[in-house]
């Protein structure tokens, strides 16, 4: 099993590239998507738009959770999760990933589900110990980073390839590299390619824009989902190879 | 509100049952907490702190440490601490509830802290929320992981699993260890064992667990090496005749079973912590899980005879009952011993 996660700005893409790298990998393999948001819409496109309900939710309403009440099969069989978080504005919400992690190793989630490959989609910046978790020895092996090039995501990403360095020394996850998805800002490629020098990783893949993404995601769908055969939908195919190889490649 | 304890102190804690297992050995151990946690174990907890020179250290963990995250400063005040003695087997980092709450990665710490020292470095992520039961066993568990080896089983030789002053005063365990050296078997791990037993712990050809810590410990010793045990406290005997036998007997579960069998009486068992072990004659123990079920439990007019910690006798509100009252170091710390008829007194001489 190989779990990976995938950190960067808020509203950088995050969730979209995650649900549809799951639903392209699902074609080959049996794929966890853990969404660590309290927003807990990482995996609403792979759930025709369905809400589930979270593990915080759960145990704050159960005495007793088991895994029916938090996993659910979404498209392609990809076994979703949401951790969920506080109330907003009250409560800890890195506490409240910390908790709905421990609570899916104490139903030992991976163990009974067997997934080949977990995808931790993580909110946005590393701003507590709580959204390192997924980093944690023991959860996520790699790390992808997620930036535009926009100067905002690249401080970002700049913020989550430190943090990985300096955890290196606890046994934290590899820094995979940068996935670049493009907003076609002014020398987008250029920008994050110093960016990722100065943080000592690479541009491993590029995300082209396509409205049909967009328009998936009014269907509640992937565009793997939605649009099968298109440009966009092939773009994930191809990272889906590259997660695929460069994690046989760690193993090896 | 049920698990509120009104007239109970709280019951001896996991991390005092790491630093507790772990107290004989050559070993750095640092409670990560701002002080009272380590003050609960070493005042409380630990009879053998007193005059002793072991190095039971307080991290000092502050909000301005808990806000930055920086484990650095804790880092040079372990290395500071080798100071005192540069070269401990192992280095243990035992958590508490602040901890707990900022989430912080023990493994990642111990980690940080191996590389920066060079000394085999434990983690053990404990909050304070569990019984001292769980501390030891998790103790244990992380030597046998990182030392014990799958050595052949030899005849004669036995561990003593659960043996620490929570459960056992000094006098009681010197007869238990006679006991078992006067049946011509030779003990590889008991209270008092460190580093070299643990790495031969597979070559007991039986595990003796004296206590529910040592049951937890021992089933997972069970699984690991395939060593039978026998949850059983050597040389005990009860010497008190009960007119009544309408006894209601709470203690830890396998002096509570040694004590009713020495009885001969058909006692209830009123166990204080969860279940742990599988085996059938626990069937029936009445598991109370907090103070509430403790008042109603020894208030049952069920009973006539109440055998418990002196403070847990202090909860029956008839005056027609039996009392005898039986320290547990767990349970009322030395109040408790100089309260009670202790466990060694109903043991033979």
């Amino acid at each position: 099993m190989h779990k990976i996660a995938f950190y960067g700005k808020g509203g950088i893409g995050k969730s979209t590239i995650t649900s549809n790298l799951a639903a392209a990998l699902s074609k080959r393999l049996r794929v966890m998507q853990i969404g660590c948001d309290p927003k807990a819409d990482s995996t609403v496109n792979l759930l025709d738009g369905r809400k589930i309900p979270t593990v915080l939710d759960q145990l704050r309403e159960k005495d007793r959770v088991t895994l029916g009440d938090i996993v659910f099969e979404g498209y392609g069989g990809v076994i979703c999760v949401e951790s969920g978080g506080p109330t907003p504005g009250i409560g800890c919400a890195g506490l409240g990933i910390i908790t709905a992690f421990e609570k899916l190793d104490e139903l030992n989630a991976y163990g009974v589900y067997t997934p080949d490959i977990v995808l931790y989609d993580v909110l946005g910046d590393v701003v507590c110990g709580g959204f390192a978790m997924p980093m944690r020895k023991g959860y996520a092996d790699t790390v992808y980073i997620v930036t535009s090039g926009e100067k905002m995501a690249l401080f970002a990403a700049s913020n989550i390839a430190r943090a990985l360095k300096t955890f290196a020394k606890k046994g934290y996850a590899r820094n995979g590299g940068f996935i670049l998805n493009r907003r076609n800002v002014k020398d987008e490629e250029d920008l994050t390619a110093e960016a990722a020098l100065e943080s000592e990783s690479d541009i491993v893949f590029q995300v082209g824009r396509s409205p049909l993404v967009q328009l998936a995601e009014e269907r509640n769908k992937t565009v793997v989902e939605a649009f099968p055969d298109s440009d966009a939908a092939k773009e994930f195919e191809t990272l889906a190879d590259l997660i695929i190889s460069d994690f046989e490649e760690t193993v090896r | 509100m049920a698990q509120l304890c009104v007239y109970l102190p709280p019951f001896a804690p996991d991390y005092s049952g790491v630093c507790s297992a772990l107290f004989e050995m050559n070993a750095l151990i640092m409670i990560h907490d701002a002080a009272g946690c380590t003050g609960n174990y070493t005042g409380f907890d630990e009879p053998r702190w007193y005059g002793s020179t072991k190095q039971i250290y307080c991290s000092g963990l502050r909000k301005n440490n808990a806000i930055s995250g920086d484990e650095g400063v804790f880092i040079n005040r372990i290395k500071k601490a080798l100071n005192d003695n540069p070269r401990p087997d192992f280095i243990a980092l035992v958590g508490s509830p602040v901890p707990m709450v900022i989430g912080t990665d023990f493994a990642g710490f111990a980690a940080e802290v191996q590389s920066a020292t060079g000394i085999q470095t434990f983690g053990f992520a404990v909050d304070g929320t569990k019984y001292y039961t769980d501390g030891y066993y998790r103790a244990l568990k992380a030597l046998a992981e990182c030392y014990a080896e799958d050595c052949p089983r030899q005849s004669g030789v036995v561990n003593i699993l659960g043996a620490t002053p929570l459960d056992f005063s000094p006098d009681e365990y010197e007869r238990m260890v006679r006991a078992v050296e006067s049946g011509g078997k030779t003990i590889n791990f008991s209270m008092s064992g460190g580093i070299a037993q643990i790495r031969e712990l597979a070559r007991a050809e039986i595990n003796l667990a004296v206590s529910e810590s040592g049951l937890l410990t021992a089933r997972y010793l069970e699984d690991k090496f395939g060593t039978p045990y026998k949850a059983e406290i050597p040389g005990f005997l009860f010497k008190r005749q009960l007119a009544k036998t309408n006894a209601l007997i709470i203690a830890d579960r396998v002096a509570a079973h040694a004590i009713r069998d020495r009885l001969g009486a058909d006692a209830a068992i009123g166990a204080l912590f969860p279940q742990s072990a599988p085996e059938p004659e626990f069937a029936e123990d009445i598991y109370l899980p907090n103070e509430a079920a403790i008042i109603k439990e020894v208030n049952s007019t069920k009973y006539d005879t109440i055998i418990a910690d002196p403070l847990i006798c202090g909860l029956v509100k008839d005056g027609g009952k039996t009392l005898i009252p039986l320290g547990h170091y767990a349970v009322s710390g030395k109040q408790g011993q100089r309260q009670s008829l202790a466990l060694s007194n109903l043991i033979r001489k």
